[in-house]
């Protein structure tokens, strides 16, 4: 492996050696703190644009395979890790230098990821560039001029160009149901597969739409729901997004998971803020406060609703039980539900699924 | 839920002395617990006979009971301060099943007292094994295939459907014990029959072997809002067949993809929600077919354990304490995290370094079978260790498992079978398997797994070691110093390798400022700003510590557990630690052994894990910028360390290092002993066989044997003749030299043996106490029953031991802790040994006393004297204490019974694993409780048998006539029988052992007897002894070798035959 170095814009450089494609990427850099789970890490669509940081020190244990995949490739625009794991493994897994090779993705080994984390925690996200020895320039000058997260369209290339039905997840995986109690029009901002997978499993057909899609197209059907997709960047340059949902609300159940809860949010007259360093990871608690009862949940979020910019009749659902942040609110009078977590897992704790059975309810 | 207001006091129940699977972990657990529930305002008793512990220290608890756990004393301590709840969860397998056993006898119901922690059901369902695999069942998970059989019959009938090998597990039984693998038809039927008769229930369970298979654990804890985490997850490295608590394991688990590790997450909460566990925390087994998606549920504990310990040690999570505060109604929402002190307990440790667990084995004490490990412990402790990859932390965890091994190092084929070990569940395996790689390199990896079933990925770690290894014996560069170091290698393997000297490779890392730096360990991987105190070193990274500076004072403590050193140093430690910082002092503990309090969080200003080497220690000092460090508290571990910490510029605290070496060198020891004109008993020196039989003559037999470089531990040996000499060199191994001398010193049989504790300031002593011994002399200190004060003793012996004591103590001079050892024969006193550091015995004497010895020292060290503090005469410079109820009565405990093929035969090595007291107004209650409390139940009635030598025959008579007065029956051996006879006293005949059969031994076996009097007849007839004894102990007969013990025990059954059943409680600090 070849030296490289990882350079953040406040000019923290750290060494390290570079594996992968051997390029030059450059992204916001967040850190993620699963112990496991790199693969559907990586693979998630609302990592597009994002350096991802394992502060797990030991990444590409069990290897990869693409049946684990959350969406067809890499997202992420590059991996970080203290160490990377090249020895033998179990038949049929590839390596995980294999995988991002495959992808033609990047990534960095032997970076002190601890200190790297403290940094990020105390600074916030910031965009940072990996490069190989030898192309610092090059890389300086990605850096200086790459645009910040809220600037960057990142949808475009992880959602449906085009309205798709019933999109087949893989062999080996559940099909869409043949007779449906469900059909639920799915906003694709990069939606991830364990998503569509959890409604197949209800019994709830999937017609995905792409980012631009109108009201209409949701209304003049037979939908039951809009579903608001997880997906990467800022949902506040979503604002065309966020006026169609807007027509939705009251006509129709609309519920939505990480990015889709934050374009509820806004289109229920709400505001996101950029987090400093967001959640990223397996283990985040959230409180249920109509239940008073408390899970442990995936989230991948670097933006959060505001509620105190929502109108009074959105009930707040859940908030965080570490920091009390919004975690999902609904309104039950206008049928919209929605969480900023991820009930889908993949990767992370499956303590919250019947999530979905919840926003299925809003068609009831 | 907010804190229960429906309770007021609650009783915690202990786990009683440690024993092989029970160790201080639960004096962690309990000693947190305590705390926890104080905090919430509760008033809290606490029952534990196990005077070693920190949590019967006066002052942690409201309410502290030395007495034994027996329904008994409890139902005595319902009455007398009437807790109204009882947690169950804290005390191991003990405290279940004395909760299960208050419940059944309806002690809880008559005093209204409730069960808060696990509830009885829930124990039930998960003890019990057929429920518990109903319950796995339910909800759609799998277990092995098994039955429950209660016959022979049973097990011939449940083999049809269950292939061999076949595991057999006795039900209700403590850390596996008694649990077998049969491969043969014959083996299997023998250990079915074993397995029923050991089990409480009479029952076993049979299941199919799951040998090799990968083996994980599950911390979890879930609250009565249905709230659950996972505390941690747990890979064992090596496979199913070896016990857990025997293997090597790794946090987090490593070789699960999230799919894997997530679905057992699930199943470990639907397992705890079916069980019914709702406040508190459980730990679930699992295991794995390898390369499949297979997963067994093996078992589950519905209460803390040794892996909770681990886990809250390797995550920084306190399961305890948060398991106490969800046993009184709160849930894991409304129990702040307090090491981040921002987020709440409903959270999921997360980890940024990998932590290994190394178990510590004494091989030479309990030998392996041939079968090496299996499903029954074995390991008496263990060692963690913290990385940021899994190799450093193995590295250090071998390291820090202090059996000789400089980390993951290969081992000589001249001296090792390394096939046989490859295929053997032997503690050495791994080590095997790194020889094997090293020389085949990675491409046997794949064979290696399939013998060994050690996955690849930890084998590959094997492949860096090699790797590295190979590459430091070609050249030593400063990138692969700083390699090697990050994969946690000591500067001594380095230069061993490397064949530079251990000084020039330090050197060489600190002229490229390769220096130690600090994580600290924060549950949540950095996401957090913490306010933890706990933290480890690593290499090659950023420091994240502030030094504490040279007003701190390090205290090392002793590392894993092993015989001879375990809680009793952990707790002089800890109560060294609260006393300086009570003192204004700040503290820095360093330790690796996870099961203890000195590791809690909130012990010490700052915690380190980290191996006990120079190397470590000089890193920690080096960095904290501080120079003192107490080296005498933590057993021969620190001691051992000195002066390589002197040489670098450390200020021990207390008695200096020329003051240890006075008394540690035998040669500097007798010359001492010679000016100050005391008497120790004769000893020679001899280089060779020749000169073994010399000084045996000169000093007359019998002598005690001790090799100077102890080879497979087989140390002590005592010979009574030439034959026994003869003996000693053909078993014993021991090559002689001049530059490895045997020792020979003259043995004093039949001496009283005594133990004296002390303080000094260097000008006076306080003695904590004086114990003496009731066995007979040639049987370790530590083996022995001790009574405080001494019970037989002329008041002029006991005042030359106070001015010997004296004269040592300034002579030396000790500043701080001594112990002394001293026989006394035929009226002469005799200095066996003095150790200028804290005894085992600390704490049993501070709190029979009442006066905390630790305290003193500290308080010495302060500048304050002994004078100062109250406790010495200012003209005599001697205080002595006193014992506060009367009599207090240390007894040893033994984990024998968990080994079959070991024979349970005592002498001058050290077995004991545990020890309990016994309290009393009179001799007889202590004598009698320290005996309920070690699991020897003396009787109240049944037949005696007595068979005594000579010199013993007229001593027993008073003992025979009290027995028969009290109901007993007597049986003698012919030559007993008949002088009683002369005395009027009859007896039945029994047989010696090499007169035949039916014999004693053989009526011992058929549960005739209740008690043995049996002095040792001499040399010739070592073996009958040793076969009494062992069929004593395997089957539960109290047995006593001296006639004193055996008054002891006269008079401890006419207290037990009163059925008082009193209870003390331990006066509160004054």
């Amino acid at each position: 492996m070849q030296k490289g170095y990882l350079l953040l814009s406040d000019g923290s450089l750290y060494e390290g050696k570079v594996f992968g494609n051997d390029s030059i990427c450059c992204g916001e850099l967040v850190f993620n703190t699963s112990m496991t789970g790199y693969p559907e890490i990586l693979t998630d669509p609302s990592y597009n644009g994002q350096i991802v940081l394992m502060t797990y020190p030991l990444i590409g244990n069990y290897g990869v395979d693409e049946e684990w995949n959350e969406s067809c490739g890499i997202n992420a625009t590059a991996l970080v890790v203290k160490k990377l794991y090249e020895g033998p493994l179990p038949e049929g897994k590839m390596s995980l230098e294999s995988f991002l090779k495959k992808h033609n993705r990047c990534g960095i080994t032997d970076i002190d990821t601890r200190a790297l984390t403290l940094h990020i925690r105390r600074c916030g996200s910031q965009n940072a560039v990996i490069y190989p020895e030898g192309k610092e320039e090059e890389a300086k000058a990605l850096l200086s001029t790459f645009p910040s997260i809220t600037e960057r369209d990142l949808i475009d290339g992880v959602s449906v160009k085009k309205v798709t039905e019933n999109p087949s997840l893989g062999e080996g995986f559940i099909e869409a149901p043949k007779n449906p109690k469900y059909n639920i029009a799915l906003a694709d901002f990069g939606v991830k597969r364990s998503i569509i997978e959890n409604f197949y499993r209800r019994n709830a057909s999937i017609t995905l739409l792409p980012p631009d899609f109108k009201s209409f197209d949701v209304l003049d059907k037979s939908y039951d729901m809009l579903f608001l997709s997880n997906g990467p960047g800022d949902p506040a340059l979503l604002q065309n997004v966020v006026a169609e949902v807007k027509k939705c609300i009251g006509k129709i159940p609309v519920c939505g998971i990480c990015l889709g809860h934050q374009l509820i949010t806004w289109a229920l007259g709400g505001k996101t803020v950029k987090m400093t360093y967001g959640h990223h990871g397996g283990n985040h608690p959230v409180k249920d406060l109509d239940t008073g009862k408390t899970f442990v949940t995936s989230q991948n979020h670097g933006f959060m609703s505001d509620m105190s910019t929502l109108p009074e009749s959105v009930h707040l659902w859940f908030i965080n039980a570490n920091d009390n942040t919004v975690e999902g609110l609904y309104d039950a009078y206008k049928q919209v539900r929605s969480v900023q977590f991820h009930p889908e897992a993949a990767p992370g704790p499956q303590d919250a699924t019947w999530i979905f059975d919840k926003f299925l309810e809003e068609v009831e | 839920m907010p804190r229960r207001n429906d309770i007021n006091h609650i009783l915690v129940i202990g786990s009683g002395p440690i024993i092989i699977g029970q160790a201080c972990e639960f004096d962690y657990s309990g000693n947190q617990a305590v705390k926890a529930l104080k905090e919430e305002g509760y008033e809290v008793s606490l029952i534990n006979p196990n005077p070693a512990t920190v949590m019967t220290t006066p002052g942690i608890a409201d309410h502290i009971f030395l007495e034994p756990l027996t329904t008994e004393y409890v139902e005595k301590i319902f009455q007398q301060v009437g807790p109204d709840a009882i947690l169950s969860t804290m005390g191991g397998q003990t405290g279940l099943n004395l909760t299960m056993e208050l419940e059944q006898k309806g002690i809880l119901e008559k005093y209204g007292v409730k069960v808060i922690g696990a509830s009885i059901d829930s124990i039930k369902k998960a003890e019990d094994r057929g429920e518990f695999k109903k319950i796995v069942t339910s909800v759609g998970l799998e277990s092995a295939k098994s039955t429950i059989v209660h016959s022979v019959k049973d097990a011939i009938e449940a083999h049809k459907e269950i292939p061999l090998p076949i595991i057999i597990r006795p039900s209700y039984t403590l850390g596996g014990m008694g649990s077998s693998i049969a491969k043969t038809e014959e083996e299997y039927l023998s250990l079915v029959e074993r397995a029923l008769e050991i089990s409480p229930a009479h029952e076993a369970l049979i299941e199919e072997s799951l040998i090799g298979w990968k083996e994980f654990e599950m911390e979890v804890m879930r609250d009565n809002k249905d709230n659950a985490i996972i505390v941690c997850s747990i890979e064992n490295i090596d496979p199913m067949g070896v016990h857990t608590g025997d293997s090597i394991t790794i946090a987090p688990i490593q070789t699960l993809s999230d799919r894997q590790y997530q679905r057992m997450r699930t199943a470990s909460i639907d397992i705890l929600r079916a069980v019914g566990v709702d406040c508190g925390g459980s730990n679930v087994q699992f295991a794995m077919q390898p390369d499949t998606d297979r997963m067994i549920v093996i078992e589950m504990n519905p209460r803390v354990s040794r892996s909770s310990a681990l886990a809250s040690k390797a995550t920084g999570f306190p399961i305890a304490r948060c398991s106490a505060k969800l046993a009184v109604g709160y849930t894991l929402d409304e129990v702040m995290n307090e090491i981040t002190g921002q987020s709440v307990s409903c959270f999921e440790p997360a980890l940024d370094y990998t932590a290994i667990k190394v178990p510590r084995f004494e091989l030479e004490k309990f030998p392996l079978p041939t079968s090496a490990l299996g499903t029954q412990m074995r390991s008496v402790g263990e060692a963690l260790a913290l990385g940021r990859n899994a190799l450093e932390a193995l590295n250090k965890g071998i390291r820090a498992s202090e059996r000789k091994l400089e980390g993951l190092v290969g081992l000589n084929r001249a001296k090792y079978d390394i096939e046989t070990l490859l295929r053997s569940a032997h503690p050495l395996r791994l080590q095997a398997a790194y020889t094997v790689i090293k020389e085949k390199g990675a491409e046997c990896l794949g064979e290696v797994s399939s013998i060994t079933g050690f996955d690849r990925f930890f084998l590959s770690l094997l492949v860096e070691q090699a790797n590295l290894d190979k590459a430091i014996e070609e050249n030593l560069t400063v990138d692969l110093l700083k390699k090697a170091k990050q994969a946690g290698m000591s500067d001594k393997r380095i230069a061993k390798l490397s064949g530079l000297e251990y000084k020039e490779v330090t050197r060489m890392r600190e002229e490229n400022n390769l220096k130690p730096v600090v994580h600290f360990v924060d549950t949540c991987a950095g996401e957090f700003d913490a306010l933890t105190p706990y933290c480890y070193t690593t290499y090659g990274e950023e420091d994240e510590g502030e030094a504490l500076g040279e007003k701190a004072v390090v205290i090392l403590a002793s590392g894993p557990n092993r015989i001879g050193q375990g809680l009793e140093f952990d707790t002089c430690c800890t109560l060294a630690s609260l006393a300086f910082r009570k003192n204004g002092r700040k503290t820095i503990m360093v330790n690796s052994n996870p099961e203890t309090v000195s590791t809690d969080f909130n012990t010490s200003d700052r915690l380190y894990i980290s191996p006990l080497t120079a190397e470590e220690v000089i890193g920690i000092m080096e960095k904290e910028g501080t120079r003192d460090v107490v080296v005498q508290l933590g057993g021969q571990t620190p001691l051992n360390m000195a002066k390589e910490l002197e040489e670098w510029g450390a200020n021990i605290i207390g008695t200096p290092l020329e003051g240890i070496d006075a008394t540690e060198d035998r040669g500097l020891f007798s010359a001492l002993v010679k000016k100050l004109g005391l008497r120790q008993p004769e000893n020679r020196m001899a280089g060779t066989p020749g000169e073994v039989f010399q000084c045996s003559h000169e000093i007359g037999f019998p002598v005690l044997l001790r090799p100077s470089f102890v080879l497979g531990g087989r140390s002590m040996f005592i010979a009574y003749d030439d034959q026994g000499l003869a003996d000693f060199f053909e078993k014993s191994g021991v090559t002689i030299s001049p530059e490895a001398p045997v020792l020979v010193d003259q043995f004093l049989e039949d001496a009283f043996e005594y133990d004296l504790d002390a303080v000094s300031d260097g000008k006076n002593v306080y003695i904590g106490g004086i114990l003496q011994h009731i066995e007979a002399a040639g049987i370790h200190s530590g083996d022995s029953a001790a009574v405080f004060p001494p019970y037989k003793s002329k008041p002029e012996v006991l005042e030359e031991m106070r001015e010997w004591t004296l004269r040592l103590a300034r002579e030396i001079p000790v500043s701080g802790m001594m112990n002394i050892q001293f026989a006394e024969k035929d009226g002469k006193l005799y200095i066996i040994e003095v150790n200028p550091r804290a005894s085992r015995t600390v704490p049993f004497i501070s709190k029979s006393s009442g006066v905390n010895l630790i305290d003193t020292a500290t308080r010495i060290w302060k500048g304050e004297d002994l004078v100062k503090q109250g406790l010495v005469n200012e003209k005599t410079g001697i205080g002595e204490g006193h014992c506060i109820t009367g009599w207090s009565i240390k007894e040893a405990v033994f984990s024998f019974d968990r080994f079959v093929d070991v024979d349970p035969q005592l002498g001058p090595e050290m077995k004991s694993t545990g020890e309990v007291v016994g309290m009393g107004r009179s001799f007889g209650e202590a004598y009698a409780k320290s005996q309920d409390s070690a699991g020897n139940v003396l009787p109240t009635k049944g037949k005696v048998i007595i068979s005594v030598n000579k010199k013993d025959r007229k001593t027993i008579v008073p003992i025979a006539k009290a027995l028969i007065d009290m109901g007993f029956d007597i049986a003698a051996t012919r030559g007993t029988a008949r002088d009683l006879f002369e005395e009027g006293i009859l007896a039945e005949v029994v047989l010696k052992v090499q007169d035949g059969h039916p014999n004693i031994v053989d009526i011992m076996r058929q549960h005739k007897v209740a008690l043995v009097i049996n002095t040792p007849m001499g040399f010739h007839s070592r073996r009958s002894d040793d076969e009494i004894r062992s069929e004593a102990m395997r089957n539960k007969i109290p047995y006593t070798t001296t006639t004193s013990a055996a008054s002891a025990a006269v008079e401890a059954i006419r207290y037990l035959q009163r059925k008082e059943y009193i209870v003390r409680e331990l006066p509160s600090r004054k």
